[in-house]
């Protein structure tokens, strides 16, 4: 059986028909009790179990998905990797969280394709530019490579950008991460996955949890489609669905979820070699290495589980992007699809025990999950080993919609996330 | 060789030939033909190479399904990833293969292919990760991607989409849709028909077929005319591509020119779905060789295009729609021998030889077909193998409208389930086949369909099996991703990349399904489908961008006196989302003298975008006591009063002037950029929590210009144009005036913080008054105010910009307004949270800040301290300038503590330089406000 | 930074009496009427004045747009409504043609409904149809915008 994946081993494999293979996860049944249970089989998900067993060395666990691993956001989403963010605490997260990304492929011997071709926040006014500045400067102060470019330097990376006199929003300069980028976004859940399991942990898929166990006031288990499985810990990570899962738990978040939506054109050859954004726009775009543009924007406004796109919000996202890059007209989309993102009122993420002793939730990460997974999957990690907060994860605790302590990003950024 | 032109082909115009060049090779062509029946009648096999292997492709269907024969247009219309089967063959069109270089036909990198073994699907995740992935990631993002952008060219023009609303949306124009629309015109219903074909008639166009003893194609014609007379609006070239939500259907149209498809946005009460279906292959080894096609293409090429695909024809097939073909390429002098794969062995009543129950296991050839081998060992000559594995009904749409797929075993296929609301299915598209029963009654006579058996490819095959042609994915990865427990179909998908491609797996993703479903054990409806997502088939960006870009892209708001500002001279910049000078002159030294000039004399300023939302009704001020941070129902007649609107949150969300006009009338005067926003703000909370007969909300802002008369000389300059009576007006009151007999409402508030009054006209009547007011300001040295020059004047007075001066966490105690959160009693928007534990935290003072040389500090530095050897952000510059009346620099900024460390020096931290400043109050010109009465 | 004055990024707003003649339609910048905006209790406002509420522009269920002078001062009216005046703050194209039907499935995704106010070419605009002309009233602030939006969805290729 081939399990470690190598050049060497790609070889072989090539010589003998790819039949050595070994399964890069198990299907197992699941067992009545597990140490500790997470719902959820996606980036954080995964990347919680993975740091539970590797980390602390907890045995038994299972991650429990209803669907296929990696079926949710973590399968849908653009793909940026960023740590451009404006309060120190949320700097913390997000760069702990690249920091990780750039050895993860060596730590999980999965290739995840992380490409740090660098984001790029367009500035359009002078006014921005005074905004910007801010930004750049808190980055630098929280310890974060990031430079404010001026309009020249914008030409010189990004020649295919509209610098027409008469372009809607003028190139004023714009804010840079160089180590900002993308990766290949199955491969972050596949390779979790695998990880994990081969450090023993059971991936359960095709299993719904439709109800908790709770004995005395506390969770001890959870009600799931294929029978009842007790922990003495059980984590949510479970993205667009914490709100229903919530409900089943009998406590409320202070969430709202709505579909964001995301699309690709068709392949072509490189042309484009960074993440961009503009503000004014609403959309952002990247070439993946398969040679399609992939794009977004904002979130539609309606709240929504629908998952699916709509004409409306495309158009604005596509306008823009043409509005953008004038060269893109000679591309057709092929495909359109929308997730469900839960946002909460300073559009930073939960983390923490939820109303309900024993069940710890990690959620409300909005437009901005992917790019937090490995951080995500650490601090939640920590949180079911110990039952406390890591000190990176504790100013996200749900508690501080009661204390006000709240990290608008929105707000402080100025950044669609 | 391999294709030839025949007499057959009606849709050729003989008489006009014309060429393109294909890969640099000059190509005869007849007007009527696509690029790629005249590559085939040339008899050009490979059209491409495929994406991974870079194995010689050629053309595999006729239409949209068309997975290899991609190519891209050149010139200054350039056009990348064109699928030549649908694209017209023109004089002097230039096209490029994809995936070859030099051509399709020579390809330096077709080595590849004999390194296959050792980059089966996924081979990617396993190695690249030493020393790093950045350094092959370039080499492999420059093999992906099909075709190529030009900078040079300019893409698809823009094309306006339609909004159309009907009663009846029929997609597909084939018999079905020809029929179902007629039915419903004939009752009176509203009907739009689209096909994406070039005309309307589907498989009557090129399938022997007799209706009412008409031929298929005139009975379809006559049909066109029908329902043309009865008011039917038929699309031609248009796809359906998307289902949206309410009834809504996406369809791209095709347009003259380089315009993009224009999109049309369909409500339609009912849905009909008449889309067909799609041609499935057979599996057996070297199935992708250039020469093995759709045999209902085949018939398709023969009939309509008057192109033979081949010259020794081996037809495989499960059915009898195939004999059509069969018989039709025996007529034109092929070779044909049809494998029967059905197993029946009417054998002599064919012109051709007919083979029961034996499939092919292989073809065989280098570059093309030259031969199959049979199963049963038996080699056949050929240079064209036809193939057809049954239909597989296209439920694109209706699965993109929620409907739930069942799969119907004897035809081996996914057909739409339970009904969805207003949708509904027939013809192919929904299993039926046979042209009788979808036309019942009307004397049909066509070959039967006779079943729709498929073969599946079976694990363990021998050979290369393609499923995939774009994506280059065989059997053998199928096998792979099972063995690696990636068997869901969604991860098939994604970790071979099967049915991911530009086709988005028309002919590839069922039998990539059914294999899985076969190694797991599983049947098919088990294994179940991906996810349809729009659109069909690809549709430009620009088709849905339409007008949108440039001006015509969140448009700016222009300003009642633009003309005459620009006649001044004015630089106009964006201000809120309205078109504003800047400053008036030729560059940006202008607005120190004009800062100056109005605070030593007057200044005129238009300020007409502020807003001017009126509250009106007997609950009007109970309302604004509950919007404001401030108590206002204290407000005396005609009075004014400066207050904050806070977000749920606290923060300072607006800031502006209330005036109170009478007892039941307010104009709540925000800031020109948040007009929208306060009129949706003010709007909701009268909905959600106070009664709606009692208050209401009039925007008004547009009715009124405001012009504003800032400086020591301002009340002079209004005498002298005819304001009496302004000595007795207080600051923050109002009075009513004329001008010209206009009313003239005249609100003494300051933003500069000089003696200023601000005059609301109608907009209409504007022109007069502000080029009276110029006329009088001659004499007063008056100068125009642009708004820089308006921001320095703030800021000498410590006066915020809401936004710039404040952000999301900005409360209104960080600006020194202490009294409402310390007093006020009754609830108002905001108020629960400036009293939760956090604020104390994160206060922040709004303080001045000095710079301790000639040098402007600059905006967004930090204010830093450093605390256990790290560098720690304590607050931040949000506004900077020179200020010329006070000949120095002048700063603020929102500092933690500030404010009881006024005298202090602090360091500011700016793009990794270093400067220090002291803080200092917030006012930096003239603290006691003697000029407000100047 | 050099950069082009933003003003002549923009067409110029047109004057009243400007004409635009393509694909059948005829589009025309007229003197905008005076006009009112009066919300709450209709049915007493439509007493006090006389003025015929099915003459009038509705716009929500307790908001409606009359044309033409009424004697009633603007503020709060104790019958229970309220009323602003709004006569300089609309600018009034008028469109007729045989394409109008085209241009206005173009322009928007509203179907006849009882609000007279709707997205047209992407910004609000409140609709008066009489007879074969129809109206639209837009914040004098977007007429350029609506006026060099109309000019390129007439100039478009015809079907």
């Amino acid at each position: 059986m081939t399990r470690h994946y190598s050049a060497l081993s790609v070889l072989k494999e090539g010589m003998c028909g790819q039949k050595g293979w070994a399964q890069a996860w198990r299907s197992p049944q699941p067992a009545k009790r597990y140490a500790v249970v997470i719902i959820g089989g996606g980036g954080q998900g995964l990347a919680t179990a993975y740091y539970l067993a590797k980390t602390h060395g907890v045995k038994r666990i299972a991650v429990i998905e209803r669907g296929w691993l990696g079926g949710g956001n973590t399968g849908r989403n653009t793909t940026a990797i960023r740590s451009n963010y404006y309060y120190p605490e949320s700097t913390e997260l997000y760069d702990l969280s690249l920091r990780l990304y750039e050895t993860l492929g060596r730590d999980l011997n999965y290739n995840i394709m992380l490409s740090q071709r660098g984001m790029m926040q367009i500035v359009s006014s002078p006014g921005e530019m005074e905004m910007a500045a801010r930004q750049v400067n808190a980055m630098q102060l929280n310890g974060v490579q990031a430079e404010l470019l001026d309009r020249a330097e914008v030409q010189r990376r990004v020649p295919i950008y509209n610098y027409a006199p008469d372009a809607r929003y003028p190139v004023y300069g714009a804010i840079f991460q160089a180590r900002a980028g993308i990766a290949r976004h199955d491969a972050v859940a596949w390779g979790y996955a695998r990880a994990a399991d081969a450090l023993g942990v059971d991936i359960i898929q095709q299993c719904e949890v439709q109800g908790f166990v709770v004995e005395g006031g506390r969770c001890v288990g959870v009600q799931t489609s294929r029978g009842e499985i007790r922990a003495d810990r059980v984590g949510m990570a479970v993205a667009g669905s914490s709100g229903v899962m919530a409900e089943k738990a009998g406590f409320r978040l202070p969430i709202t979820s709505y579909t964001l939506q995301a699309c690709v054109s068709e392949p072509v050859k490189p042309i484009f070699d960074t993440v961009l954004v503009s503000p004014m726009t609403g959309a952002y775009v990247s070439q993946s290495d398969k040679g399609e543009m992939v794009i977004g924007g904002g979130l539609d406004r309606v709240p929504s589980y629908g998952q699916r796109g709509n004409l409306p919000q495309l158009e604005t996202v596509l306008s823009g992007v043409l509005e953008m890059f004038p060269i893109f007209r000679q591309l057709r989309l092929l495909r359109q699809w929308g997730g469900t993102v839960d946002v909460t009122p300073d559009s930073s993420p939960i983390f923490g025990e939820s109303p309900l002793p024993g069940l710890y939730i990690n959620g409300g990460w909005g437009t901005g999950g992917f790019k937090a997974i490995p951080a995500g999957g650490t601090l939640f990690a920590h949180i079911l080993a110990s039952g406390g907060h890591h000190p990176i994860s504790a100013p996200f605790d749900l508690n501080r919609f009661r204390t006000g302590h709240l990290l608008d990003e929105a707000a402080g950024a100025g950044i669609a996330h | 060789m391999s294709g030839w032109r025949t007499q057959t082909g009606w849709a050729l115009d003989r008489c006009q030939s014309l060429t393109f060049t294909f890969d640099g090779k000059t190509i005869p062509a007849l007007k009527g033909d696509t690029v790629a029946s005249a590559l085939l009648a040339s008899g050009q096999r490979i059209v491409g190479r495929s994406f991974k292997y870079h194995r010689p492709r050629g053309f595999w269907g006729v239409g949209s399904e068309e997975p290899n024969g991609i190519a891209d247009v050149l010139g200054a219309q350039h056009r990348p990833n064109v699928q030549m089967t649908l694209e017209p063959a023109v004089q002097g069109l230039c096209l490029q293969s994809i995936n070859g270089h030099p051509s399709a036909e020579h390809d330096r990198m077709a080595f590849l292919d004999r390194f296959s073994r050792f980059i089966p699907a996924a081979f990617y995740y396993k190695t690249f990760m030493l020393p790093d992935w950045h350094l092959f990631e370039p080499r492999i993002r420059a093999m992906a991607g099909l075709g190529r952008l030009d900078p040079a060219a300019q893409g698809f023009g823009p094309s306006v989409p339609i909004n159309a609303t009907c009663d009846v949306l029929v997609v597909g124009a084939g018999p079905a849709g020809l029929a179902a629309a007629r039915d419903a015109a004939k009752a009176g219903r509203k009907v739009i028909l689209c096909d994406e074909g070039l005309r309307a008639g589907g498989s009557l166009l090129y399938r022997p077929a007799r209706i009412d003893g008409q031929e298929g194609r005139d009975w379809a014609a006559a049909m066109g005319a029908d329902l043309a007379s009865l008011g039917v609006r038929i699309l031609t070239r248009t796809t359906a591509f998307g289902r949206y939500d309410h009834g809504l259907t996406g369809l791209a149209e095709a347009q003259p020119g380089t315009a993009a498809p224009r999109i049309w946005r369909v409500r339609a009460a009912e849905t009909i779905l008449a889309t067909g279906a799609i041609e499935r292959s057979l599996p057996f080894a070297n199935n992708d060789l250039p020469g093995v096609m759709s045999a209902e293409a085949g018939l398709h090429y023969l009939n309509r295009f008057g192109v033979a695909v081949g010259r020794r024809v081996v037809i495989a097939t499960t059915n009898s729609s195939a004999y059509d073909t069969a018989r039709a390429l025996q007529q034109v002098g092929a070779e044909v021998t049809l494998l029967d794969l059905h197993g029946r062995s009417d054998a002599g009543q064919h012109p051709f030889r007919v083979i029961a129950a034996q499939p092919i296991e292989t073809a065989l050839g280098r570059r093309q077909v030259e031969a199959v081998r049979l199963t049963s060992g038996e080699r056949i000559e050929a240079d064209t193998v036809l193939v057809s594995g049954g239909h597989t009904p296209s439920v694109h749409l209706y699965s993109q409208a929620q409907g739930r797929l069942r799969w119907d075993e004897s035809l081996q296929a996914f057909l739409p389930g339970d009904p969805v609301l207003g949708l509904c299915v027939i013809g192919a598209a929904a299993g039926v086949f046979d042209l009788s029963r979808i036309l019942p009654g009307q004397g049909v006579e066509a070959t039967s369909h006779g079943g729709n058996a498929a073969v599946w490819p079976k694990p363990m095959a021998k050979g290369r099996i393609w499923l995939d042609m774009q994506n280059d994915v065989t059997a053998k990865d199928v096998e792979l991703a099972h063995r690696e427990n990636l068997t869901s179909v969604e991860h098939l998908k994604r970790y071979t990349t099967l049915g991911m491609a530009n086709d988005q797996g028309k002919t590839s993703n069922l039998p990539g399904l059914a294999l899985m479903a076969e190694l797991t054990g599983r049947t098919i409806p088990e294994t179940g489908t991906t996810t349809y997502r729009p659109p069909f088939t690809p549709v430009p960006l620009a088709s849905f961008a339409g007008l949108r870009g440039g001006q015509f892209m969140n448009p700016v708001r222009r300003l009642p006196l633009e003309a005459e500002h620009r006649a001044d001279g004015a630089l106009f910049r964006e201000y809120g989302g309205w078109l504003r000078p800047a400053w008036y002159g030729a560059d940006e030294s202008a607005v120190l003298r004009e800062a100056k000039a109005a605070r030593q004399g007057v200044g005129l300023f238009d300020g007409s975008p502020l807003g001017k939302i009126e509250v009106i009704g007997p609950d009007a001020a109970k309302f604004l006591d509950f919007i404001y941070y401030n108590t206002m129902s204290t407000l005396k007649l005609e009075r004014c009063r400066y207050g904050f609107v806070l977000t749920e949150g606290g923060a300072v969300y607006d800031d502006g002037v209330l005036v109170r006009l009478d007892e039941n009338r307010f104009i709540v005067s925000c800031s020109s950029s948040h007009v929208q926003g306060m009129g949706f703000l003010l709007e909701e909370w009268r909905q959600d929590s106070f009664d709606r007969s009692r208050v209401v909300i009039h925007d008004t802002t547009a009715n009124y210009a405001t012009l504003t008369v800032t400086g020591p000389k301002s009340r002079e300059l209004l005498q002298a144009v005819g304001f009496a009576a302004l000595d007795d007006l207080p600051h923050m009151a109002l009075t009513f005036s004329q001008f010209e007999g206009i009313e003239v409402r005249i609100t003494r508030v300051s933003f500069t913080g000089d003696r200023s009054y601000e005059l609301s006209i109608r907009a209409d009547h504007a022109l007069g008054l502000w080029r009276r007011l110029k006329e009088a300001g001659r004499a007063f040295a008056a100068v125009l105010l642009g708004g820089e020059a308006l921001m320095i004047l703030r800021a000498e007075k410590g006066y915020i910009v809401v936004g710039k001066d404040t952000d999301g966490r900005t409360r209104p105690m960080d600006l020194g307004v202490y009294g409402p959160f310390e007093k006020r009693k009754g609830e108002y928007l905001g108020r629960r949270s400036l009293h939760l534990p956090a604020v104390a935290d994160q206060a922040r003072d709004l303080v001045g800040l000095e710079s301790l040389t000639a040098a402007v500090l600059p905006v967004g530095a930090h204010v830093v301290e450093t605390v256990g050897g790290k560098r720690r952000s304590r607050g931040f510059v949000t506004t900077s300038h020179y200020s010329p009346n006070l000949n120095r620099p002048i700063a603020m900024g929102l500092v933690e503590g500030g404010s009881t460390r006024v005298g202090e020096i602090v360091t500011l931290y700016h793009l990794g330089q270093q400067v220090q400043a002291r803080i200092a109050p917030v006012c930096a010109l003239d603290p006691k406000g003697r000029l407000l009465d100047a | 930074m050099l950069e082009l004055n933003h003003v002549d990024k923009w067409a110029s707003q047109p004057e009243v009496g400007a004409i635009l003649q393509a694909a059948g339609v005829t589009a025309r910048v007229v003197d905008a009427p005076e006009c009112r905006l009066v919300s709450g209790d209709l049915a007493a406002f439509s007493r006090v004045s006389g003025v015929d509420l099915s003459t009038a522009l509705r716009l929500a269920r307790d908001r409606t747009l009359v044309l033409g002078r009424t004697e009633l001062a603007p503020g709060w009216h104790a019958e229970g409504f309220a009323l602003s005046d709004l006569s300089a703050g609309l600018a009034l194209v008028e469109l007729s043609g045989t394409g109008l039907a085209d241009l206005v499935a173009k322009a928007t995704t509203a179907d006849s409904g009882p609000s007279k106010a709707i997205t047209f070419a992407g910004i609000p605009v409140v609709l008066d149809l009489k007879g074969e002309t129809l109206g639209l009233h837009i914040e004098r602030g977007l007429l350029a915008y609506l006026w060099s939006w109309l000019a390129s969805a007439l100039q478009e290729p015809s079907r």
